[in-house]
């Protein structure tokens, strides 16, 4: 009993000192996101012009947002989710391989490393200008190498297939944080193992089935996750290449019609409750991955 | 233990730093809420009182700061930056803080957030749509006290917008109307005669469309309508548009017999038959005929736009607001390329639209003396002679269309050419040549148009007709309209 009433005061003043030190991050987490969030979801319910004070509508915003002939929830959401769907296990694949390739022993290593690499390194919104001038419909490098070759233009940017294409080629280049942790998780792959596939006989792809990628899966397996949210929340890109999702609203991703409704049309209403329905599919789809996570990623406990 | 008491001071320290921000922040917001609707009483009420404050203000040597918010390209920041330069020199102790936003639209979401923090300018330029908004929300200045007294001129009706309690909120601080550039060296080479610059000599629309297809050429020197046209190899375009933005096509809707919404503002005409054929014979230019280069709605893009072709000498004719004046004709002088000014081809009549970015005055104003000042000055033709003279504003008074000596002061300079000029007077001097956009008397427009504009990039996409983009949501306008 003695023992316990000198250590319990101690016990407590750690716990005190604990949820100070956490206090900043809490506090933060509170103020300027979960506050926030929870007013958004008040002017989901509202028709709010920033202007006028909101004025409570009840559920027509959500209504709206599916019914409305005008409505393009439903469009920017297919556009959404193929692009980051594709997007995400593109983006995985060429990552892993990349990765692999990096990972192996050759002169130079370490500057292709770099060169993979520094893309990343430059904000989107400066790769996006770039893009823009290499994809140029007109007088752009990739067209003028195409013409050079006999091949003719393609309209990289106003093609409502091309530009799909372009924005993964625009993604994949930028990828090289990705391959830098792979590569990392790559080196984390007990040699023994390697060593005991070859031992009975496999050759390089059996090695990556049955040793690498079970080992990596955990990373793949984080990675795919962030890069789909990521993805799902795409806005810089279709910014930068037009005002309004050119062409033809094929880029017009949710953040990009959340901005439009929000900041150009005044409609904050409206615009809160897309980006709850946003914020539902971004779970819904995390959890579905969740759920897959037993049948390929190896955990080791 | 005492380095147990320093962790904790420490961690207390950063817990109070946090609220002690935030609770600023909250102060600072509700200490400035008030003033949204005392300042609008003051200005109102107590205008007297005002005026005496300002006077004692200026007199007593303080500098005065008036914040203006605008949008520009470079060439219209340079322009207003010298405008703004010399009404500093001959008002001592005004001092005019400029805030430049590029001209694409993004204005509406820089005054939304500056409303939205309590931190309004003084006077701002603003997207035509939102003044009944703004107005509505009881934060602009009315401009009819001003106008009765002569302060400000007497302007256009077609560039002055009232809220919905029929007082006048903002005015444009030019007109703008659309037509046509070209290129002369691409005609000549063509032999082709150029187009005329009076209305009554337009093009009629099918002319209009042979001679694009003639201009129009693809790499192996194919034009539409032969054989082996390959519209996806085009070199040299007939046409081109900056953007497929409201004002750019919604003129042919009225050249065609139709329009968008009668002049008196009680009906719409957008749904007629004859409004429908208009766009679509616009509509038609780009997957129909293959003449012009894709373009989409939005106003400036930086995807498909047409200017740097034009200067690359790839298009022949280019429809764009008289604004462009002060860019266009520079721009080919520098690069060496020949251009003319030409009216619109014509279809039922021949018509062009006008426009002209308006700009208001906020009632949260704490000088609205000096600002009212400043206001009335950018607002008189008189004074800014110097930016009508390159053609990047168009006067915004009836008389400096008809009166000899003063139609002779906007037209001395270089960039409106004497074909700009005729252009212009031929627009304006012919009855019921220029339609107007309606932004301007339809409160519900800015909501008609974001259901309008959430169809018609298919339009422009070639993937759907006006007839059928435009059925889909023609009940919901309808509606909008009627609000």
């Amino acid at each position: 009993m003695k023992v316990k009433s000198v250590k319990k005061p101690k016990r407590v003043s750690e716990t005190k000192a604990g949820y100070l030190f956490a206090a900043p991050g809490i506090l933060g987490f509170l103020i300027f996101t979960a506050g926030p969030m929870f007013v958004s979801l008040y002017y989901s319910f509202t028709k709010f012009s920033v202007l006028q004070s909101p004025e409570w509508i009840g559920m027509d915003n959500y209504v709206n947002m599916f019914t409305s002939p005008s409505a393009l929830f439903l469009k920017s959401l297919k556009v959404t989710l193929i692009y980051a769907g594709i997007n995400a296990v593109l983006v995985m694949i060429f990552s892993v391989l990349t990765a692999l390739l990096l990972n192996r022993n050759f002169r130079g290593r370490g500057v292709l490393r770099a060169i993979y690499f520094l893309p990343s390194v430059v904000p989107v919104v400066a790769t996006t200008v770039i893009w823009n001038w290499i994809l140029d419909y007109r007088n752009g490098l990739i067209n003028q190498v195409l013409r050079m070759f006999g091949i003719g233009s393609l309209n990289w940017l106003m093609d409502e297939k091309l530009i799909f294409v372009s924005l993964f080629v625009m993604s994949l280049w930028t990828c090289g944080g990705s391959i830098v942790i792979m590569i990392a998780a790559l080196q984390d792959v007990p040699s023994s193992l390697l060593e005991a596939v070859e031992v009975d006989g496999g050759n390089a792809w059996h090695r990556f089935k049955y040793a690498a990628f079970p080992s990596i899966s955990p990373v793949v397996f984080f990675q795919l996750v962030m890069c789909l949210v990521n993805s799902l929340q795409i806005y810089a890109q279709s910014i930068m290449l037009s005002d309004n999702g050119s062409p033809d609203r094929m880029t017009y991703f949710m953040n990009v019609m959340v901005y439009d409704h929000a900041f150009k049309q005044l409609k904050m209403g409206l615009a809160s409750a897309e980006s709850w329905g946003m914020f539902l599919v971004i779970i819904v789809i995390t959890g579905i991955l969740f759920g897959t996570k037993k049948y390929w990623v190896h955990d080791n406990e | 233990m005492k380095k147990k008491m320093i962790t904790l001071l420490l961690a207390g320290t950063l817990c109070l730093t946090t609220i002690a921000c935030g609770s600023q922040a909250d102060n600072g917001q509700s200490a400035t809420e008030p003033t949204d609707t005392a300042s609008q009483q003051t200005d109102t009420d107590n205008n007297t009182e005002d005026k005496k404050d300002s006077q004692e203000e200026a007199s007593g040597g303080e500098d005065v700061t008036i914040e203006f918010l605008y949008y520009a390209d470079d060439t219209q920041k340079a322009i207003i930056e010298s405008a703004c330069a010399a009404y500093e020199e001959n008002h001592p102790g005004i001092k005019i803080k400029q805030t430049v936003v590029p001209a694409d639209g993004s204005i509406t979401t820089t005054i939304a957030t500056l409303a939205s923090s309590n931190d309004l300018p003084d006077i701002s330029y603003m997207a035509e749509a939102d003044v009944i908004k703004y107005a509505d929300a009881g934060v602009l200045y009315s401009l009819d006290d001003a106008i009765a007294d002569g302060t400000i001129g007497e302007k256009l009706d077609s560039v002055t917008i009232r809220g919905l309690d029929g007082k006048i909120y903002g005015i444009g601080l030019s007109n703008q109307l659309i037509f046509m550039y070209y290129n002369k060296d691409i005609f000549d080479e063509y032999q082709i005669a150029y187009p005329s610059t009076s209305v009554e000599d337009a093009w009629e629309w099918d002319e209009f469309v042979d001679i694009a297809k003639k201009l129009t050429v693809d790499v192996n020197g194919n034009h539409p309508g032969d054989a082996g046209f390959d519209a996806a190899q085009t070199k040299q375009y007939g046409i081109a548009f900056n953007s497929m933005y409201q004002f750019q096509y919604m003129w042919a809707a009225y050249a065609n017999g139709g329009g968008i919404v009668s002049a008196d503002g009680t009906q719409l005409l957008w749904d007629k038959a004859e409004s429908i054929e208009g766009i679509q014979k616009i509509a038609d230019l780009f997957y129909k005929d293959q003449v012009a280069p894709a373009a989409t709605s939005s106003l400036v893009s930086s995807i498909g736009s047409a200017d740097k072709a034009m200067i690359s000498g790839d298009v022949a004719m280019y429809i764009n607001g008289s604004w462009d004046l002060s860019n266009v004709i520079n721009a080919n002088k520098e690069a060496g390329v020949n251009y003319g000014v030409a009216v619109l081809p014509k279809m039922d009549k021949a018509m062009t639209m006008n426009c002209g970015g308006p700009a208001v005055m906020f009632n949260t104003t704490e000088h609205p003396e000096e600002v009212l000042e400043f206001y009335s000055y950018m607002m008189n033709p008189e004074r800014v002679v110097d930016i009508l003279k390159t053609g990047a504003w168009l006067p915004n008074e009836a008389a400096w269309y008809t009166d000899e000596d003063k139609i002779a002061q906007w037209t001395s300079g270089e960039n409106v050419t004497e074909e700009a000029k005729e252009v212009i007077l031929s627009y304006t001097n012919t009855e019921g040549a220029i339609a107007q956009w309606p932004v301007y008397y339809v409160p519900g427009w800015g909501d008609m148009m974001s259901v309008s504009d959430s169809v018609m990039d298919s339009v422009w996409n070639g993937n759907s007709t006006v007839e059928e983009a435009l059925g889909q949501v023609m009940d919901e306008i309808k509606a909008e309209f009627a609000k």
